[in-house]
């Protein structure tokens, strides 16, 4: 036989085998649809995890406190405030004004930065990205510092320091996108960028504490270790409003995401708008970035670890990992502020310290366990 | 299908890559584009699909002018196998060449679109690696996955930028053989940018030879083009041509003027 | 007979009307150092002269004549003693009650200048967050002190004994109310003292109202840094239903207070211009000018007036250069110095890191540079530091050794420790400056 004889039987048998018609019902067929049913059952069943959990974590961290209050009694207390059947105001207080507002906060603002996190992996294709290390949670921060301390801001009213946060976010988001258009910066390269501007933004906020008068120097210092505990419910609404929309919003793009990982000339040619898509991404990161870095200020780790761990369940697709990033945030800061207020008690460790202390080993644990080329 | 491309400028920033390009293609078939290193192959096919955008002239898909047409709407047309990859994360095969069916499905994963992956795999010899993390694969394997990816879009015209770089002799072929019969089975346009001459010529319907500084030398059907004349003015390498199974071969001097 | 009765009935009438006079002399709401209300007169003391005050304001303004009305709005602010705007004999009866020790409502016009309220008498279970607890020993009444805040062990266990075995509320400026409710259903306090101080918020009240705990507790928000530290005292006192607590430290803090308040009128020029830094930590690096909000200098504007250009606002600018210090500086510098070693390791201290970061300068080579040390300046013991420091810079006026005594006595009355020489350890006391 020639060679053209033998390549030619050998392709010309895949070609027909691709050729011909898409029999779904046939035995093969079923068996590697079942298989990828049985995949996709398994993603999901880890974001339900990811939902349960958040769910529990919270549930638990409400019954404890200083105070000894019963497992049942801090439940009914929160059942008689929502009934309006207040019993004992100053239970219901604790409860509900202190202990209930600290662990929402929590859960927003984890499920927000690792939101955050997510989306900044996938579209600046880095998996070192997070609000804290391209120095966008540090121009926010400094926004919000100006706002406070020189009252400079861009708008007046309740919105003032969430907007400002939101504008000197763009600052390092412009240059992440800058530095990522050069053709040779390497993912390496772009985190040092973005460190860079953290530095910066950070010796920034530090002059403006050097102007500060006390009371806003108290507010500055928390920021800049990152806290849960003065959030108010009016602000926790509004974070909450701007995470919800963030993660709804990214999970509708999440397919255009995973089209987007395939790189830029890949995905042009699919047809998505790569630069549109990614400046609309990432505004939005932003904005959520900047609300939850005004009040709670910067908390690192959780952007950075919540979707590398859930990336080890689901996968790189975005479309589970997008719902289970943000959960697994949630839970991983509420764990953190539960650690943070028990650990030393009746004194509290800012939420910001536990993260480093729970996040850099981990985090060093997931490099050392990657295979060497995920980077 | 057809693409035709007119008195077509293009390059990047100041630089001019491409000049007066004129290229009519028509029909299913391989068309292979061959020509010396940074002639402007890859630039020529990037402004097929629009994701480079020429300075003058006009190119036309199926009879429309892409300045008219948006992204979505030539991807409906044409699907792209770029030159490299940039996966990051570690997707198994399977969901990575799923993706290339973006297009064609809605939210939900059908099972056409699985099954459609599963053959693709099957063609390309790829089935074993189905669930291994896309990057812990070879370069030959990448490029494979990427070419799997493409054929999933199931477009009328495909187009591949040196999809066999990185591969041995008998991939080559294999890949090269293949399009070729996929473009007779499955109706498609296929045009690949080739940098095995012989190869190409086993089994490219036309040849489009491109020489300094950007132009279009030839196109043709694989035997007028494959000339020894052809080959020493545009590569400046001496070589004779013996016919072998109905194609020409180049057997190559070794000494270079 | 009628001529005698007539003239001591003219005398009689003079005279209440000129005590009338005196005692119903407008209160300057700036003045008054016992921002209780009751103390309508605005005096040191809320008693009967307050109740007598009110008595007549009412009567004025209740009777038919109205050109005797009283705006007491303006005039005495603090007479409304239950606070609701009227000025009537509910406030008399509220006034009476305070001066009796009966249970009441106290209002007070509190350091974030809201007025607040306190359940009078106040528990004598206290818990203290940071330095406010400094305000206690003032009034000889440390042992009141039940509960701190976690920051105070760290810092002040060798200041302030006892300390580090005490229940803890919280994190300075994060104590709760959860925990505070805790230590007070476990009967460990009954009054939680604010720390006032610099880099703090009014972050407690509105939550102390909001949960109803400043009805069970009471929450007592009063200054306690820089001179207002006689606000503090007083306060305190009152509130604790007796205010001869206060009253040795009253004397002591007006004796120092004359003292400084005479040297503008009787330098010439007026008090001197002085740079102030701080020398913290023996690094260069370390040292920094004086923030004029911070808590010792409060105290040195009664002594000298700021060298502008080293003055932050309140934290601490850093000193470029010593080359730079040493020429732009003033002659004469005051060195603040922090550090919460035993009394007998302080000369060494103060040697060693003043020789290693200033000994470059020219005002080292001259000596002219005056040490204090912070545990002694912003708080309680300020009045001593000013009259040391005063000793030092206008010797004409003052001599060291009344200083020193002066602080002696603050020691013998108003410390926690016992035995504590003024002349050893609480003042530079070595030979010299060390070359």
């Amino acid at each position: 036989m020639t060679i053209d004889g033998q390549t030619g039987d050998v392709v010309k048998r895949a070609a027909k085998i691709w050729a011909s018609e898409d029999d779904v019902s046939s035995k093969g067929s079923l068996e590697t649809i079942q298989a990828y049913r049985v995949s996709e059952l398994r993603k999901m069943t880890f974001v339900f995890i990811c939902i349960a959990a958040a769910i529990i974590v919270a549930g638990l961290s409400i019954t404890y406190g200083t105070m000894d209050i019963g497992f049942f009694q801090c439940y009914e207390v929160i059942w008689n405030h929502i009934t309006g059947n207040v019993n004992d105001k100053l239970i219901d207080y604790i409860i509900v004004d202190e202990r209930l507002p600290r662990i929402a906060a929590a859960l927003v603002t984890g499920a927000g930065l690792a939101i955050a996190g997510c989306v900044m992996q996938s579209v600046m294709k880095n998996p070192l990205a997070d609000p804290y290390t391209t120095g966008i949670s540090s121009g926010a921060g400094f926004g919000a510092a100006l706002a406070v301390t020189l009252g400079i801001s861009i708008v007046g009213g309740n919105y003032a320091i969430v907007v400002n946060a939101f504008v000197f976010s763009l600052v390092p988001m412009a240059m992440m996108l800058g530095v990522g258009k050069l053709k040779k910066a390497s993912p390496t390269m772009m985190i040092m960028a973005g460190m860079a501007i953290m530095f910066m933004f950070n010796a920034f906020t530090t002059v403006l504490k050097l102007q500060a008068d006390p009371d806003a120097l108290a507010k500055l210092y928390s920021w800049t270790v990152g806290t849960v505990a003065d959030c108010d419910w009016s602000e926790i609404m509004l974070m909450f409003v701007v995470v919800a929309a963030g993660v709804a919003l990214t999970q509708i793009f999440s397919r255009k995401l995973n089209i987007l990982a395939t790189g830029d000339d890949s995905a042009k040619a699919m047809g998505l708008d790569v630069e549109n898509m990614r400046i609309f991404l990432l505004l939005i990161i932003s904005l959520v970035v900047a609300t939850v870095v005004s009040f709670t200020g910067l908390i690192g780790f959780v952007g950075l670890v919540a979707p590398h761990v859930c990336r080890i369940f689901v996968g790189a697709d975005n479309r589970y990992l997008v719902l289970s990033s943000a959960m697994f945030g949630a839970v991983l800061l509420e764990v953190a502020d539960f650690v943070g207020r028990t650990v030393i008690a009746p004194a509290t460790l800012q939420v910001g310290v536990v993260t480093a202390f729970i996040g850099g080993p981990m985090f060093l644990y997931l490099i050392l366990r990657q295979k060497k080329s995920t980077w | 299908m057809r693409i035709d491309i007119e008195h077509m400028d293009a390059g990047y920033g100041d630089k001019k890559i491409l000049h007066d390009i004129d290229l009519h293609l028509e029909g299913p078939g391989l068309t292979c584009i061959i020509g010396p290193n940074g002639v402007g192959k890859s630039t020529m096919i990037k402004c097929m699909n629009k994701l480079l955008t020429s300075t003058s002239g006009t190119v036309r898909i199926n009879g429309k002018d892409v300045a008219e047409l948006n992204r979505k709407e030539i991807a409906d047309i044409i699907s792209y196998v770029p030159v490299q990859t940039d996966d990051v994360f570690a997707m198994p095969v399977f969901d990575t060449v799923l993706i290339g069916r973006a297009n064609k499905s809605k939210w939900k994963t059908s099972p056409v679109d699985i099954i459609k992956v599963k053959k693709a795999l099957e063609v390309l010899n790829l089935t074993d690696l189905a669930d291994r993390p896309f990057n812990e694969l070879s370069a030959g394997q990448h490029q494979t996955v990427a070419i799997a990816r493409g054929l999933v879009q199931e477009t009328e015209i495909l187009i591949l930028d040196e999809p066999t770089s990185n591969l041995d002799i008998r991939h080559q072929i294999f890949i090269t053989s293949l399009m070729h019969e996929i473009a007779i089975e499955k109706s498609v346009m296929v045009i690949m940018i080739s940098h095995n001459l012989n190869i190409a010529s086993m089994f490219a319907d036309n040849i489009i030879l491109m020489e300094n500084p950007g132009r279009i030398r030839q196109v043709g059907p694989t035997a007028e083009v494959i000339t020894s004349e052809n080959i020493e003015e545009v590569y400046n390498v001496g070589c004779e041509i013996i016919v072998h199974n109905g194609r020409p071969v180049m057997l190559l001097d070794n000494i270079l003027n | 007979m009628v001529a005698i009765v007539a003239i001591a009935a003219v005398a009689v009438f003079v005279m209440t009307n000129n005590s009338n006079t005196d005692d119903h002399k407008a209160a300057s709401f700036e003045d008054t150092r016992l921002r209780i209300y009751g103390n309508a007169n605005g005096d040191d003391k809320i008693d009967n002269t307050d109740i007598n005050l009110i008595k007549w304001i009412v009567s004025s303004n209740t009777d038919s004549d109205s050109t005797n009305d009283v705006d007491w709005k303006k005039d005495y602010p603090l007479a409304d003693a239950n606070y609701d705007g009227k000025l009537n004999s509910e406030d008399v009866d509220v006034t009476q009650k305070i001066v009796d020790k009966k249970e009441t409502r106290m209002y007070y016009f509190n350091k974030y200048e809201r007025v607040t309220y306190v359940n009078y008498p106040i528990s004598d279970k206290i818990g203290g967050e940071y330095l406010i607890i400094q305000l206690l020993p003032a009034i000889g009444s440390y042992s009141m002190l039940k509960a701190i805040d976690d920051t105070t062990p760290k810092n002040y266990s060798k200041v302030y004994p006892g300390v580090d075995k005490m229940p803890v509320m919280g994190s300075w400026r994060e104590i709760t109310i959860e925990s505070l409710n805790d230590l007070y259903e476990k009967g460990t306090i009954g009054t939680f003292m604010q720390w006032t101080g610099g880099q703090n918020q009014d972050y407690i009240w509105d939550k102390a109202v909001a949960s109803g705990l400043a009805d069970k507790m009471s929450f007592v928000i009063v200054p306690c840094q820089g001179p207002d530290v006689i606000q503090g005292v007083l306060e305190l006192a009152c509130m604790l239903g007796d205010q001869s607590l206060s009253d040795k430290y009253v004397k002591w803090y007006d004796e120092a207070m004359d003292l400084m308040d005479s040297i503008e009128k009787k330098i010439e020029g007026g008090k001197k211009t002085i740079t102030a830094v701080r020398c913290y930590t023996n690094k260069t690096s370390g040292i920094a000018a004086f923030g004029s909000a911070q808590g010792p200098a409060l105290w040195f504007n009664k002594v000298i007036n700021f060298q502008p250009a080293y003055v932050g606002k309140t934290n601490f600018t850093n000193i470029e250069s010593i080359e730079n210090f040493s020429a732009t500086a003033t002659d004469e510098v005051i060195v603040m110095f922090q550090k919460n070693c035993d009394w007998s390791e302080f000369n060494t201290l103060v040697e060693t890191y003043l020789k290693d970061v200033y000994s470059a300068t020219t005002q080292f080579k001259n000596e002219k540079m005056y040490i204090v040390d912070f545990e002694m300046m912003p708080f309680a013991a300020g009045p001593a530091g000013c009259y040391i420091l005063a000793s030092n810079l206008y010797p004409e006026l003052f001599s060291i050794d009344d200083a020193l005594d002066f602080l002696q006595e603050y020691l013998d009355n108003f410390a926690v420790r016992e035995g504590a020489d003024a002349r050893q350890g609480f003042t530079y006391t070595g030979d010299g400056y060390a070359k």
